[in-house]
């Protein structure tokens, strides 16, 4: 679906999985950094670009390689001593979703505070829609992924997409309320 | 002369509204009408039912399945009209929809766990 204030696209996404084992994990990342060519992101929710591959860390031990698309495979070649590599990439799909009213519409999937710092362009959350895990990734100011489990896809799709007509509608009827997120008595 | 209870769970399980027809028992349901969907919170009437009030039950959640192609919900419905293989129509107020659905069993994916034993 595509509209001005909102458009949602589905698409493949290869990713891989790779995670370190408790006691190796300065081995493992240093190993890893050497493999990828670019330093791994520090913290659980950031990332970091080089490419056409997003590094994310998902959690202390745990890095998520996302590539664009058409973009090559890197080469890894991890040490099982050190940790272990699997590709996700066949059970997940990415939700691209871009426009103005972004915010409100993700207000009805998931329970991410769109202006908040952890939020912000360039960080990634692991968050819950409709019970299913899902991976929040922030791409612009009015952009941003969500990364799902394939076979729950087509019902977050829609769900989303119904969000959306609901939004538009709302728009439709009261076009001077603000964008962007927050119903007037919420901005203090 | 009713049959003296054996036990506390016996007690418990003769209880009126555990023998009563209409009791709501989990069902499946599969929504049959091309590019209709099911919706959690719908409720639940017979074909040719006037759709007010409570009706004979609710769905409790939906999701799309890949495998079977079309949306698949659970819900709770009352037991004498739950029968597999029948049609309910599901109706959901707050977008004007109305929707038939047959009742399937609950486990919709391979119910003898043939797949998931190989």
């Amino acid at each position: 679906m595509a509209s001005p204030d909102f458009s949602l696209s589905v698409a493949d996404c290869p990713l891989i999985e790779i995670e370190g084992w408790d006691g190796t994990l300065g081995q493992f990342e240093k190993s890893v950094t050497a493999s990828l060519g670019t330093k791994l992101p520090a913290l659980v929710g950031e990332t970091v670009r080089h490419n056409g591959l997003l590094v994310i860390r998902v959690a202390p031990r745990r890095l998520w390689l996302a590539l664009d698309d058409g973009a090559q495979a890197p080469s890894l070649g991890v040490d099982p001593d050190l940790g272990c590599s699997v590709s996700l990439g066949e059970g997940r799909v990415r939700l691209r979703m871009a426009g103005a009213d972004i915010a409100r519409v993700l207000s009805k999937c998931i329970t991410v505070d769109w202006r908040a710092p952890a939020a912000a362009p360039g960080r990634a959350v692991l968050t819950s829609f409709h019970h299913v895990p899902v991976l929040f990734l922030r791409t612009g100011e009015t952009a941003c992924e969500l990364i799902v489990p394939r076979s729950f896809s087509r019902s977050l799709s829609d769900w989303i997409a119904d969000a959306a007509g609901r939004e538009r509608t709302r728009r439709e009827r009261s076009p001077q309320e603000p964008l962007h997120g927050l119903a007037p008595w919420m901005i203090s | 002369m009713r049959p003296r209870p054996r036990s506390s769970s016996d007690v418990l399980r003769r209880r009126p509204a555990f023998q009563a027809l209409d009791r709501q028992r989990l069902v499946g349901l599969e929504c049959l009408e091309e590019g209709k969907r099911l919706r959690g919170g719908a409720i639940l009437f017979l074909p040719g039912e006037k759709p007010y009030g409570h009706g004979r039950g609710r769905v409790t959640s939906v999701t799309f399945s890949p495998e079977r192609d079309h949306y698949v919900g659970l819900a709770l419905l009352a037991g004498d009209v739950a029968s597999e293989g029948s049609e309910v129509v599901a109706v959901y107020p707050m977008k004007a929809e109305t929707v038939r659905a047959r009742i399937v069993s609950p486990v919709f994916l391979d119910p003898q766990g043939e797949r998931l034993h190989g």
